[in-house]
């Protein structure tokens, strides 16, 4: 059953990946969705627990001390011609790939859920969808300054060290809380 | 985009009719009988019971010869509907081959009057008019179809004499005629006539300016040979012709915008654009149009390029009457084309000013800040220092000491990236390994693009390309970001909350060759690993996960900041292999040309000049490759 699970890992890792590219980069090209509910620095667990996480983010190698926030802030700000008006940034996915980093995550976990996982266990639904695992995530793409055809672009690589957001591993979790929340991220515009 | 109407048979027959119809097919001396086909409806959408004939087809300008043609289709429809659908045409017809005639202008009026001959020929003495299912033109042979038992009355007309011709009517045994494809061909005459019209093109366009003259159209001499201006909606067709068939000549947009850059229609007695238009469509990125001496008297004729020529620079509007009639229409010429800067000899605004006002119209990308190397007590430092050495030299000892069963490694092509290059080597060596998840969507295929452990990497490294990447104090080929991360899988399995560990993220280039081909390229990557503790009794370094993901070579943004990086002092570097000068010039040299196009020796010229170091190269070749001889290049 060891193989069975790990196919049921790697999928759940693929399948909650996904959601997550999806979603983060249609929240980066301007919905109304605050950043920060992607990360693991806006979730009580992380925050509250013995080792307290925030989320370590680096965009174009500065550490931002300010968190998502910061970042959605740099984001809107990367909107605004020098002349004051709104324009589109594009952040177009081109290739992704995830790792599962570590199979057994147990960071700010519950303590109901702290039983190890049993690599002869059935997979059932809950280790289907709810693997306790960290994911390494890492996204390339291609970002346009402006919504025209003439605009310039570069290249962009941003990696994830995704964990889980336990508030989903209960019976009936709140409707649109993410799965997944950033630990870890590092963006590069190349 | 229509087919282009000029070069091609049909031309000259359609323009001579008057109004010509339009866009018609091209290419064929095939000719089906039309007539009106089908029924006609009347105002509330019936169909018209009455036979599609006699005086009721006879509308049009042309009666005369509607006429006689609607006879043989109403023929047609008689023997198709008595003798039942779909055979009649094809199992009852015998196809005919018509020679002695002169078919070289490729007049389809003159076939028209052939068909029309032998069908009244060969109905001569009989009760009832014999017709022509269809017919093609062969070069000068004439392939008619007609009914099996209406044969040996159109056999009877072998030896008849048509004009000065005498024909030969034979049953024929060869296929039909195809049409000729639309791409491939054009008959002999429009062969003819895109050839002609070339060598008018290579006339009128100056190398040194890069400007493509075609002004004064209707005095050119050979144009006027061959008859292309004397009527208007010709001199349109010729025009769409000429600048199609000048388009044709490049491959790419890029190179058409680097060799026209510039076109002149002065003085072609244009009072619109409205002829020229395609221009706009096919030379979009033009620099420099010049309009001189037309009859422009206001903007309304101009608006239909309004929205194209983005790139214009230099506009040239002088004697037209737009000058004295509206005499503000360089300010709203400035406003249509966003890099405008000379009208009529005259600067408006300068480069820098058109630059500063796109600057402040585009979005501010985040800046660059350096390297963001937390490193923890020179661990990453350490292992970059030896990673990337044995990665090009020594792929089995750097798995075996960094790697374990647990450890993973994917890559994933970014297929569809920026890059400066020109020529980019081919993915075939990492196609079918790569993992990009937004192209592999099967669990299957994702499962079996996952390497995990030593052994597996191992197989999988000896199938990829040899690499080399560049030095790692070269600190404008490499960013490197590092930071801290709990929660990695604890080897010794004694803390529950996981251990700490590193994710560093590299982003920089290499050489490649390729094992069969040999052939030598560069490309871009980055690669996120992920370093936790070891196993007690191994290295105390482990790889958790490697992902490599590689695109086209592109430059990184301005080098970053030196000192933020790990000190340039030489590592422990082992094993580095020996390499023969002399072949790794030569390989040099080779790399340089599968880049530049260049000759071996003018490779080998220009490293030297620039003491071996390829990227100097490459730049020097940027900047004088305009200069160099047609012979310090590869036969195309």
């Amino acid at each position: 059953m060891a193989a069975a699970l790990r196919e049921a890992q790697l999928k759940a890792a693929s399948d909650g990946a996904k959601q997550f590219v999806d979603n983060y980069y249609i929240c980066l090209n301007g919905s109304s969705q605050p950043l920060r509910t992607f990360y693991a620095s806006s979730n009580a667990k992380y925050t509250s627990c013995a080792q307290p996480v925030t989320s370590d983010i680096t965009v174009n190698g500065a550490v931002l001390t300010g968190g998502p926030d910061e970042y959605e802030s740099m984001i809107k700000a990367q909107r605004q011609t020098p002349s004051g008006i709104e324009t589109k940034v594009r952040y177009e996915v081109e290739g992704w790939d995830v790792h599962i980093l570590n199979p057994d995550f147990t960071l700010a976990c519950p303590e109901n859920l702290l039983t190890p996982t049993d690599p002869d266990a059935k997979p059932d639904r809950r280790t289907k969808d709810n693997i306790k695992a960290s994911l390494l995530l890492q996204v390339t793409g291609m970002i346009s300054y402006g919504g025209d055809k003439e605009a310039p672009r570069s290249m962009f690589n941003d990696v994830f060290v995704l964990v889980p957001n336990w508030d989903t591993y209960v019976k009936n979790p709140a409707r649109h809380a993410r799965k997944w929340l950033v630990m870890s991220q590092n963006f590069r515009a190349l | 985009m229509a087919p282009p109407t000029g070069p091609r048979a049909g031309t000259n027959a359609s323009a001579a009719r008057g109004k010509s119809t339009g866009i018609r097919r091209p290419g064929g001396g095939i000719q089906k009988q039309r007539g009106p086909v089908g029924g006609r409806t009347d105002r509330d959408g019936d169909v018209s019971m009455d036979a599609p004939g006699g005086a009721g087809a006879t509308r049009g300008r042309k009666s005369g010869r509607s006429s006689k043609i609607s006879e043989r289709t109403t023929k047609n429809l008689l023997t198709y509907a008595t003798s039942g659908p779909s055979k009649s045409r094809f199992a009852n017809s015998v196809a005919l081959k018509v020679t002695g005639l002169d078919l070289s202008s490729g007049d389809s009026k003159h076939i028209s009057s052939v068909l029309a001959f032998l069908e009244r020929k060969a109905s001569k003495n009989l009760d009832r008019q014999l017709s022509i299912n269809k017919s093609a033109v062969d070069g000068n042979s004439l392939f008619i179809q007609v009914g099996k038992d209406d044969v040996p009355s159109f056999l009877h007309l072998d030896g008849f004499t048509y004009g000065p011709a005498t024909l030969g009517i034979s049953e024929s045994h060869e296929p039909w005629p195809q049409r000729k494809s639309r791409k491939g061909g054009l008959s002999e005459s429009g062969a003819a006539i895109k050839e002609r019209l070339q060598e008018v093109l290579f006339k009128r366009y100056d190398v040194n300016t890069r400007v493509l003259n075609l002004s004064a159209l209707g005095q050119d001499e050979v144009l006027q040979s061959m008859g292309l201006f004397d009527a208007k909606d010709t001199a349109e067709k010729a025009f769409k012709a000429l600048v199609h068939i000048c388009n044709q000549q490049f491959e790419t947009d890029k190179a058409k915008a680097e060799a026209i850059q510039g076109v002149s229609l002065a003085s072609n007695a244009l009072s619109t654009v409205t002829p020229v238009f395609d221009l706009a469509l096919r030379f979009p990125r033009l620099k420099m149009l010049d309009l001189s001496n037309n009859n422009i008297s206001n903007l309304r004729q101009l608006t239909k390029w309004r929205h194209y020529f983005q790139q214009l620079e230099v506009l040239v509007l002088t004697g037209n009457p737009i000058e004295k009639e509206e005499p503000n229409y360089k300010t709203e010429l400035l406003d249509w084309f966003p890099k405008l800067q000379i009208i009529n000899g005259q600067q408006f605004r300068s480069a820098q000013e058109i630059e500063a006002r796109e600057a402040a119209s585009r979005p501010r990308p985040i800046p660059q800040a350096g390297a963001d190397f937390r490193d923890s007590d020179g661990v990453g430092e350490n292992f970059i220092r030896t990673f990337f050495p044995l990665f090009d030299s020594d792929r089995p000892s750097l798995l075996s000491t960094f790697y374990d069963e647990q450890s993973r490694f994917t890559l994933s092509l970014i297929s569809n990236g920026i890059t400066t290059s020109t020529s980019v080597p081919s993915w075939q060596p990492y196609l079918k390994f790569s993992r990009n998840m937004a192209k592999i969507t099967t669990d299957a295929g994702r499962s079996q693009r996952l390497f995990e452990g030593g052994a597996m990497i191992a197989d999988l490294w000896k199938q990829l390309p040899a690499t080399r990447h560049p030095d790692l104090t070269d600190f404008t080929k490499y960013i490197i970001d590092c930071h801290p991360i709990p929660g990695l899988p604890d080897p010794t399995r004694q803390s529950s909350a996981g251990v700490g560990g590193l994710v560093l993220t590299i982003h920089g280039q290499f050489d490649e060759m390729e094992p069969t081909t040999q052939n030598v390229g560069m490309r871009s990557f980055s690669r996120t690993l992920v370093l936790g503790p070891g196993p007690p009794g191994r290295n105390p370094i482990r790889v958790v996960s490697d992902m490599l993901a590689l695109r086209a070579f592109n430059p990184l943004p301005g080098a970053p900041d030196p000192a933020t990086l790990p000190a340039a002092a030489p590592g422990p570097v082992p094993t580095a292999p020996v390499v023969d000068v002399e072949e790794q010039k030569k390989q040099m040299a080779m790399a340089l040309t599968n880049r530049t196009k260049m000759t071996l020796e003018y490779s080998a010229m220009c490293l030297d000049g620039t003491g071996w170091d390829f990227n100097m190269a490459l730049q020097a070749f940027e900047e004088k490759k305009a200069q160099l001889p047609p012979d310090a290049f590869l036969p195309a």
